[in-house]
């Protein structure tokens, strides 16, 4: 740390911190004084490809494992993310759809939930800013409001999604997404390996591989292995940053602080520093996800040139959200096949993602070590449930386009892979932490980032909205 | 034949019926009850036996079946007793593993060809090596 006190302190290093830097980059002074503190430290991609490969690398023990860093108060949910510089960019699948506009007024539209106080209109250039700097791949039409086309071509469909497609047109489409269709800025072109968290050719996004030049910013200051635990938070003002380094206690000042790490640990630090909004650590949650395989009769489902090659929205937005949750249908195109004389790939899988909603028995507490939460979470939410059953009922009808022979269904994942909701955003401190600009509703230098902010759970990837999210709160801030 | 003598005969056959298996049970290794499993799996494909047994060596070295005694015993007993192979998840992977280290999809499922192994399917050793993908299945323009 070179200086005492800093015109912006950023907290981690990830989706939500870096569109958020690269915005307000943009528009601050060339003298700005920015420190980042990132608690991990750099795993070069190269050297992830080696690890997976079998080959030692000292890069693989600089970062822990996620699940060995927080207490986790129910053994059969599990919360994935990833530590280190780029945070889940490096683990993440590279899906980008963006929401519909629906999923921000659904108190509004079908009574559930509360509607965000902000509106798909609001965020659209900040979309379109993200897709740019993310070279998204996608559709020439969306389910969505789209006014530009995404910069790059989409991916090609498989047997199984170029039927549903005929079948029911802008509602079933090549998904958007981070894993290039072409190479790109020093990305390569996704070829269907199917094994993203870690891509074998570096096609997916990520914030390493991002050129957006953040981090080499002169007016950027990056301290890896920085531990933040708290803030001094003191008449409504966020005044000092408080963290660990190699052992010993430092304490930096700053104008404005963002916080950037996830939602479970942001809403930690904000618990640690004695932030007694109601809300902040509660409705912590993810979307629910399971497995539908369809089994067909004499038709061989082949091609597709990525992992989740189409998105199928036509059990999303609707009449039923008064009653049910929305469901993501997203065409999975791993080499998965069927052990069966001449039906090899007889087959085909979607997975299928259903909103949820924040409930107050899901939960952040902080414990002894101010570094290490905990997350208490019962379930998800009945409407949830029924949107599974919703699904289960319409499904077979909806794929009557195609020669069914059976269709089966597996347990729902223990994990989405998408914390949400700690400190969600609102009109008012009475129903929630942060505004639609991310500032905390009581100490308004302080910025909390990313999906925690997220007001419901729509089924679609947060991470396109968390970003555009971030360029949005700097752009109409600073 | 009386029933003593009856008892008698089928219970020495009964013994023998079980002890027999017991001892192949017992002296089969993990990596002959794996080729097995394999070869009858698919004994209506044209199977290359050595690289059966090289794929199996191959896919061992990192897979946690060499430390579990659990996995082991549920591998042998699958197929010592001819079960279903979708009685174990574990079993299963092995079979398709092996499908997906050959060059059987890339000759787009010819059942009449010769399958040769080429190496544990790993996408990390052979990149956009996904049998089914567009790369292997170019699609028309929509």
């Amino acid at each position: 740390m070179k200086q005492a006190s800093y015109d912006l302190v950023v907290v981690g290093t990830g989706f939500a911190s870096t569109f958020f830097l690269h915005q307000y980059l943009k528009k601050a002074s060339p003298k700005a004084k920015v420190l980042v503190l990132e608690k991990g430290h750099l795993f070069p991609h190269a050297e992830r490809v080696k690890e997976k490969r079998g080959e030692a690398t000292p890069y693989a023990s600089f970062n822990p494992d996620s699940d060995s860093t927080f207490d986790n108060h129910n053994k059969k949910k599990g919360w994935v993310f990833t530590q280190g510089f780029g945070g889940s960019s490096n683990c993440w699948y590279g899906c980008t759809p963006r929401f519909m506009p629906s999923d921000f007024k659904m108190n509004t539209l079908y009574g559930i939930g509360k509607d965000w106080p902000i509106a798909y209109d609001d965020l659209d250039p900040y979309y379109t800013q993200v897709e740019e700097l993310m070279s998204i791949s996608g559709p020439a039409q969306t389910p969505f409001p789209k006014k530009s086309p995404y910069p790059l071509p989409p991916h090609s469909f498989s047997t199984v999604d170029r039927i549903l497609h005929q079948e029911y047109g802008n509602l079933y489409v090549p998904q958007p997404t981070a894993r290039a269709s072409v190479a790109t800025k020093g990305r390569g072109a996704c070829c269907a390996s199917t094994v993203c968290h870690v891509c074998p050719v570096n096609a997916k996004f990520t914030i390493e591989n991002s050129a957006m030049g953040v981090y080499e910013d002169p007016r950027v200051e990056l301290l890896y292995g920085a531990q933040v635990y708290s803030l001094d938070l003191e008449q409504n003002v966020a005044r000092r940053v408080n963290y660990l380094k190699d052992e010993r206690e430092f304490h930096v000042a700053a104008e404005v602080i963002a916080l950037g790490t996830n939602a479970l640990f942001n809403a930690n630090l904000l618990l640690n520093s004695g932030d007694t909004n109601p809300f902040t650590g509660q409705g912590i949650g993810e979307q629910i996800g399971l497995l539908a395989t369809v089994y067909l009769e004499n038709l061989e489902n082949t091609g597709g040139s990525t992992w989740v090659n189409a998105n199928g929205y036509m059990l999303y937005d609707g009449q039923h959200r008064r009653d049910v949750a929305a469901c993501l249908m997203e065409s999975n195109n791993a080499p998965y096949f069927r052990l069966e004389q001449g039906k090899w790939r007889h087959i085909a899988q979607f997975r299928m993602v259903f909103e949820d909603l924040p409930e107050a028995h899901n939960y952040v507490s902080t414990t002894q070590d101010p570094l290490r939460p905990a997350i208490h979470f019962k379930g998800p939410s009945a409407y949830a449930w029924r949107g599974i059953e919703h699904m289960k009922a319409k499904v077979p009808g909806i794929l009557s386009c195609l020669p069914v022979e059976r269709i089966e269904y597996a347990a729902p994942f223990e994990s989405e892979a998408h914390i949400l909701g700690s400190t969600r955003m609102s009109r008012s401190p009475a129903e929630g932490v942060v505004d639609q600009h991310l500032r905390h509703h009581q100490y308004r230098n302080l910025f909390v980032l990313g999906s925690g902010s997220f007001t419901t759970y729509t089924p679609a990837n947060p991470t396109l909205t968390l970003s555009a999210l971030s360029l949005y709160a700097a752009d109409k801030t600073f | 034949m009386n029933r003593r003598s009856f008892l008698k005969v089928t219970g020495f056959a009964g013994a023998v019926m079980v002890t027999v298996p017991s001892l192949g049970y017992v002296y089969t290794s993990n990596q002959e009850a794996a080729v097995g499993v394999i070869m009858k799996e698919l004994h209506y494909l044209k199977l290359d036996k050595n690289g059966v047994e090289q794929f199996v060596k191959d896919y061992f070295k990192s897979h946690y079946i060499k430390d579990n005694l659990r996995a082991q015993i549920n591998l042998k007993s699958i197929y010592y007793l001819r079960l279903n192979i979708k009685n174990s998840q574990m079993v299963t992977d092995l079979v398709q593993h092996y499908l997906l280290s050959t060059d059987f999809f890339l000759n787009k499922m010819d059942e009449t060809r010769l399958v040769k192994y080429l190496g544990v399917y790993t996408p990390y050793a052979r990149p956009c090596g996904n049998p089914f993908s567009a790369s292997y299945y170019p699609q028309p323009p929509m």
